[in-house]
């Protein structure tokens, strides 16, 4: 995968250099790689500190509170480092607002403030200066890659910063209280050197390139292999960590040895190959990341025998389409919750590329690989896509409902909280376990997503939620019949077609979980006529919509087994009977039911949760059960008093 | 030149892949310096001598992966060496032990080929293997792993230059192995998958990798069609690629 990522650097930044050379600018090219070190800006705000230079010295001429631009990030020169007490790779750093409870008094909160902006002012922007610049100032100067008077400029805007430190403080602790900052947020902090932006200024990004490599020096190597390019390189380094789930901040995770030092061995990465993972990154961050629900993935293109022409016109397609979406010229079918999903486009490449999957989380700083779906080929793209259109087409057509639509919704509605009580999600590593299966084509067992389907089936019920219930019922379906078109649903193995005919096979035949037991159909049936029941009694006792009319309670909280379906059939003809809605339609119905439950062996072998499933299901095609039984007998005339 | 064919299987198994050590993620088959340590173990070679004696060019190996590859997601408790050291009680800012959630390899089960420019150690894995014997206890990629192997054999097997047409491959392809001059040295068939990883294949003795690879497999152990620039007919008529 990393090689994967390596490689679309490299080829995203070639191809940028290019066309800058052709311009002519050294500078932009140095600029050029610059950017691949910047940090994402995620702040609400960004704050600067004005400094003026007057006969010499540096004044200090108040704070600057502006929005952050997209355009102007190279700019801002942002280049996180450390977290928690170390420097960043420039003065620019982030000011949390801290948290105020509701009992702190105005004092105390802006007291909080303060000592958070004196600490995060101290450690990031003051030791930057006094521990970082000024002691490249003098190395640089010596070397004569600065002039004296560049040396002096970082001497005199550290003797500025020190002098006015209360000052710069109070006031950044002012804005900070005055502005009204979102849960979470925060401000980014930063200098406006006589009207310019740090970004502006070449000495600051020379510091920042430089301390770029004195990072990578602490666990490096000279003429060894780099493991991207697999080149043998001048120094390699083992502290390249642009993926931040690869550190090496325990011992235990520095194999063959334990030693920091001997890092490079590890990983070793050589300078441009760094380059280009952090331009990959950027690239991928910026073009390929998705949205998937609760979690953010990056889509990375992998070859299999990679040339550049191929590169270029992929990400060509890639880049456009994503274009035209945002103009709203094309639309693409999704099969996620994000609009911008071009998964459709990629289904129609060839396999000689694959895409790779990569779900990352942000934990105390450092970065977590929450699944990796390695080299998903576009014709499985195309597969999903069109089990994704088959069983639209199969359910619009079902339920008489042209806005179907599938997409891992109906999978994430039952695997999201095990309690809806419960606050957060805590299911989401079934999720991506089951995401999983979709793209690597590896089975799933039907016991399993059952057991879920059913969880959320009873809690419908409980809540006395019919609406809600229909809504799971017609999810669970769908799944299962998207699954089944993906040949990855794992069935116990009696399946197959259900040898017992019925009047009602059109409807029955099309269950994706189909089973040779008669005792299934049977069950499906006294679903529907109980589906049947609960519309004339929700209509007759004018009961408020989506409420449980009160047979439900012969439900058991739909944890039905054998016996309770046995029992049903005749509780549910004995009420139709008095509701003096027993017509020929129904007859048929039950009749039919009846006749498969006798055929079906004395002991159906299916579980509780088969049985409420499938109870489930025939309630959810009860409509449609009674429609076709209508045609069947010609039941014209059967009472209509049906919600 | 003679090959020893052997099988190993485990419950699990994990070997983790280099640029990922905060989550562990695993290649889904052992990497050459690997079968290196796993010959080492079977013939009792220390861990200091083990990557002089079977050193790349000297001791040869190619891979088969048996069943389909299957990975799996699992916590395993670890202690916090955070600092250097382990403190065995709860504090406020530290516990005893931190849990890591690891990329597992489910049922594993490959065939290695394993040949040796020394007669000597060759023999002496053929008889280790023969009477089901393992110096230290053979693992598949951590400790907690524990692997069994079963021996198929010893077969002749011959080295082919240049085949004319595409061979059917049963281990995993290195890409620098395939004939370079051939427009399509691999031949994409329908109802199999190609996978590519970067691997580690020559590691010294001070375990510094010299020399990386990128290997094509078909991750549920299906043949593969190439025209490499050199394979290994082996005599129960395998055609196998060695490191």
């Amino acid at each position: 995968m990393i090689e994967a990522v390596a490689e679309l650097g490299r080829f995203v930044l070639e191809g940028k250099s290019k066309s800058v050379s052709q311009e002519g600018s050294s500078s932009d090219v140095l600029s050029n790689n610059l950017s691949s070190f910047l940090s994402r800006i995620e702040s609400e705000k960004i704050l600067f500190i004005l400094l003026n230079q007057n006969q010499g010295k540096f004044e200090y001429c108040g704070l600057e509170l502006q929005d952050p631009m997209e355009s102007r990030t190279q700019f801002y020169l942002f280049s996180q480092g450390a977290k928690g007490g170390g420097t960043n790779f420039s003065p620019t750093c982030t000011l949390v607002k801290p948290k105020a409870t509701k009992n702190m008094s105005e004092a105390q909160i802006k007291d909080n403030i303060k000592s958070q902006v004196e600490k995060t002012f101290q450690q990031k922007v003051e030791n930057w200066f006094s521990n970082k610049a000024q002691p490249l100032a003098k190395k640089f100067s010596k070397l004569k890659i600065l002039t004296q008077s560049d040396a002096d400029f970082i001497e005199k805007i550290t003797q500025t910063i020190k002098e006015q430190r209360k000052r710069i403080i109070d006031d950044i602790s002012q804005t900070i209280y005055d502005i009204e900052l979102k849960k979470g947020n925060s401000i980014l902090l930063s200098f406006l050197i006589n009207g310019k932006y740090i970004g502006e200024y070449e000495i600051f990004k020379l510091f920042l390139l430089e301390l770029i490599k004195e990072k990578n020096q602490r666990s490096s190597s000279q003429d060894k292999t780099c493991s991207l390019c697999k080149q043998k390189r001048e120094n390699v380094s083992g502290m390249v960590n642009v993926f931040k789930f690869y550190t090496i901040d325990k011992p235990g995770f520095i194999k063959g040895g334990f030693s920091p030092e001997n890092a490079w061995k590890n990983f070793p990465v050589c300078s441009s190959c760094h380059t280009h993972l952090s331009r990959s990154r950027k690239y991928l961050e910026q073009n390929l990341q998705f949205k998937f629900y609760n979690f953010r993935y990056l889509l990375i293109p992998k070859f299999t025998l990679g040339f550049d022409s191929e590169y270029a016109e992929i990400l060509d397609i890639l880049e456009k389409t994503q274009k035209d979406i945002r103009l709203g010229e094309r639309k693409l079918e999704h099969i996620t919750d994000d609009e911008n999903e071009i998964l459709e486009i990629v289904s129609e490449f060839n396999d000689s590329m694959s895409v790779t999957f990569l779900f990352l989380t942000t934990q105390m700083g450092a970065e977590r690989i929450v699944l990796l779906i390695e080299d998903v080929f576009p014709s499985h793209l195309k597969n999903i896509f069109d089990a994704k259109r088959h069983t639209e087409k199969k359910f619009r057509k079902l339920f008489d409902n042209p806005d179907i639509d599938f997409t891992f919704q109906q999978i994430k509605y039952f695997f999201s909280k095990s309690n809806r009580l419960r606050k957060k999600p805590d299911l989401d590593s079934y999720f991506l376990e089951i995401t999983e299966s979709i793209f690597k084509k590896k089975p799933i067992d039907f016991d399993f997503l059952l057991s879920h389907f059913c969880r959320r089936l009873q809690d419908d019920i409980v809540n006395s939620d019919l609406s809600a219930f229909y809504v799971s019922c017609s999810y669970a379906m769908e799944v299962l019949e998207f699954l089944s078109k993906l040949n990855i649903l794992k069935l116990k193995g009696d399946e197959m077609n259900m040898p017992f005919e019925t009047p009602f096979d059109e409807i029955l035949n099309e269950f994706p979980v189909a089973s040779a037991n008669p005792a299934v159909k049977g069950i499906i049936l006294v679903g529907a006529l109980c589906d049947m029941l609960l519309r004339i009694q929700s209509a007759g006792l004018k009961k408020a919509p989506g409420k449980m009319p009160p047979f439900a309670k012969n439900l058991k909280g739909l944890r039905l087994k054998q016996a309770d379906i046995i029992s049903l059939l005749p509780k549910i003809e004995n009420k139709l009977m008095e509701y003096s809605a027993f017509g020929k339609a129904k007859k048929l119905v039950a009749a039919t039911a009846s006749d498969l439950l006798l055929k079906a062996p004395a002991d159906w072998k299916l579980s509780s949760d088969e049985v409420s499933f499938y109870f489930a299901c025939g309630m959810n095609l009860g409509q449609k059960i009674r429609d076709l039984a209508k045609k069947l007998t010609n039941d014209i005339e059967e009472a209509e008093d049906e919600e | 030149m003679k090959v020893a064919v052997f099988d190993i299987k485990a419950d699990f198994g994990f070997f983790g892949k280099f640029y990922s050590t905060s989550s562990p993620i695993t290649y889904p088959f052992p990497p050459f310096p690997t079968i290196q340590g796993m010959v080492g173990a079977i013939l009792g070679l220390d861990k200091k001598e083990y990557l002089d004696v079977l050193e790349y060019g000297k001791f040869r190996a190619g891979i088969r992966i048996l069943t389909p590859v299957k990975k799996i997601r699992m916590g395993i408790n670890h202690i916090d060496t955070k600092e250097g050291r382990w403190q065995p009680i709860k504090t406020k800012n530290r516990q005893p032990r931190t849990q890591m959630r690891f990329e597992l390899l489910k049922d594993p089960c490959f065939r290695i080929y394993a040949t040796h420019t020394s007669t000597n150690v060759f023999q002496k894995l053929v008889e280790f293997l023969r009477e089901h014997k393992s110096f230290f206890t053979l693992s598949m990629g951590l400790s907690e792993f524990l692997a069994d192997f079963e021996f198929v054999g010893v077969f002749e097997a011959f080295e082919k230059d240049m085949p004319d047409d595409y061979v059917s491959l049963c281990t995993p392809i290195p890409l620098s192995y395939l004939d370079s001059k051939a427009d399509t040295p691999l031949r994409i068939e329908a109802g199999k998958s190609y996978f590519k990883e970067r691997m580690p294949l020559y590691m010294l003795r001070t375990r510094e990798v010299v020399k990386y690879e990128d290997v094509i497999f078909e991750p549920t152990g299906k043949e593969l069609l190439a025209r490499p620039s050199s394979y290994v007919e082996v005599q129960n008529g395998e055609n196998i690629l060695l490191f």
